[in-house]
């Protein structure tokens, strides 16, 4: 799926692994994924920082890419 | 002599430089050293070296993304194929093991994607692989058409040589470090790289003195005393201070099957324990 062209270009991918314990992994998150995630676990207040990284508040968490649905 | 700007630590007329730098690395693919490997192929006459670099980079994914450190998003990142590592559990493995995936990578072109970012609001752009070290040449023409404002993160697995260090040095303003294994018999098993441990931290030192250091460890499942305990220990001893960036999110891909301690995800407990420990040797953890 990386190496398919399309994912080059003008396509945005991310990728998601969903864990059995309801943790969602992601790589590559772009801000449209990161939107989503935010809007379907409005608590996860790293993923609010990184649908709105304007936001540029800086938090200590250790599981930034790491998020509970 | 090349001026340095100390207040900003990022070269005067940068385009510049890289350019002359680009052509003087192009040169250096006839006697290719730049990775630690060392191999000494003529990457121009089409040999090839552990990494199975060609003379010419590609590149198999360039967008704008959220996922890196806070104070480096947005960041418009452009990873290139092929890499000079064979980390098993690699999340790009079929693009990193792959130095002819993708598309070929045209510095100009690449150039006017990454303006447009910056225009639309990314506040870095960050150049990554596979490992980018092997593409050098390219890399270096494509910072040429780059405004020397723009803010530059250098993606790297920490395995470059001097000679790399030579042809990056003043170019970037944050080295974003992998900080993978904590002993040699890891890094040989998990990743075929000898001498690992010595390659990373000679790298790391360095660039703790060229530009802004933020150094990641993935924290790897069962892995947690051989690994992060001594780069947990080494980073606090020797760079203390230093941005570290612990990730919990390994995600069992690629080749992880080949190894059955990594054939899952690391456990709530063992990420605790890492943090603490981080905690406890004060390590300056930003995520």
């Amino acid at each position: 799926m990386k190496d398919d062209p399309n994912a080059s270009g003008s396509e945005q991918t991310s990728e998601l692994l969903i864990l059995n314990d309801g943790n969602i992994l992601v790589h590559n998150l772009t801000r449209t994924m990161a939107e989503l995630l935010a809007e379907l676990n409005p608590e996860d207040a790293t993923m609010r920082q990184r649908a709105r990284p304007e936001a540029g508040a800086t938090i200590r968490d250790i599981s930034a890419d790491r998020h509970s649905l | 002599m090349i001026a340095v700007d100390s207040s900003s630590r990022k070269m005067a007329l940068r385009a510049k430089v890289s350019s002359e730098r680009a052509s003087r690395a192009r040169t250096m693919l006839a006697d290719c050293r730049l990775c630690a490997h060392d191999c000494g192929v003529n990457r121009l006459a089409g040999e090839v070296g552990l990494c199975h670099a060609g003379a010419t980079a590609r590149f198999f994914s360039a967008q704008v993304e959220v996922s890196d450190e806070l104070e480096l998003i947005p960041t418009f990142a452009v990873a290139l194929s092929g890499c000079d590592l064979r980390c098993d559990f690699c999340i790009t493995g079929q693009s990193s093991w792959n130095a002819r995936a993708g598309l070929g990578f045209d510095p100009g072109a690449m150039a006017v994607q990454a303006r447009n970012a910056l225009r639309n609001g990314a506040k870095t752009i960050m150049i990554l692989g596979g490992e980018p070290t092997i593409h050098l040449p390219d890399v270096l023409e494509f910072i040429s058409f780059l405004p020397d404002t723009a803010r530059l993160v250098w993606k790297t697995n920490a395995h470059g040589s001097a000679q790399a260090r030579e042809l990056i040095a003043g170019l970037f303003d944050v080295y974003l470090a992998d900080f993978k294994f904590g002993n040699d018999a890891c890094a040989q098993r998990l990743a075929k790289v000898p001498d690992y441990i010595h390659i990373v931290r000679e790298n790391l030192l360095w660039a703790a003195q060229d530009c802004d250091l933020i150094v990641r460890h993935l924290l790897m499942p069962n892995h947690l005393e051989c690994c992060w305990r001594p780069v947990a220990e080494w980073l606090s001893a020797n760079l203390p201070g230093i941005k570290v960036n612990l990730r919990s999110s390994f995600w069992p891909a690629w080749q992880t099957a080949r190894h059955r301690e990594l054939c899952e995800a690391v456990s709530a407990e063992e990420s605790r324990a890492a943090l603490c420990l981080a905690r406890k040797l004060d390590l300056n953890l930003i995520s």
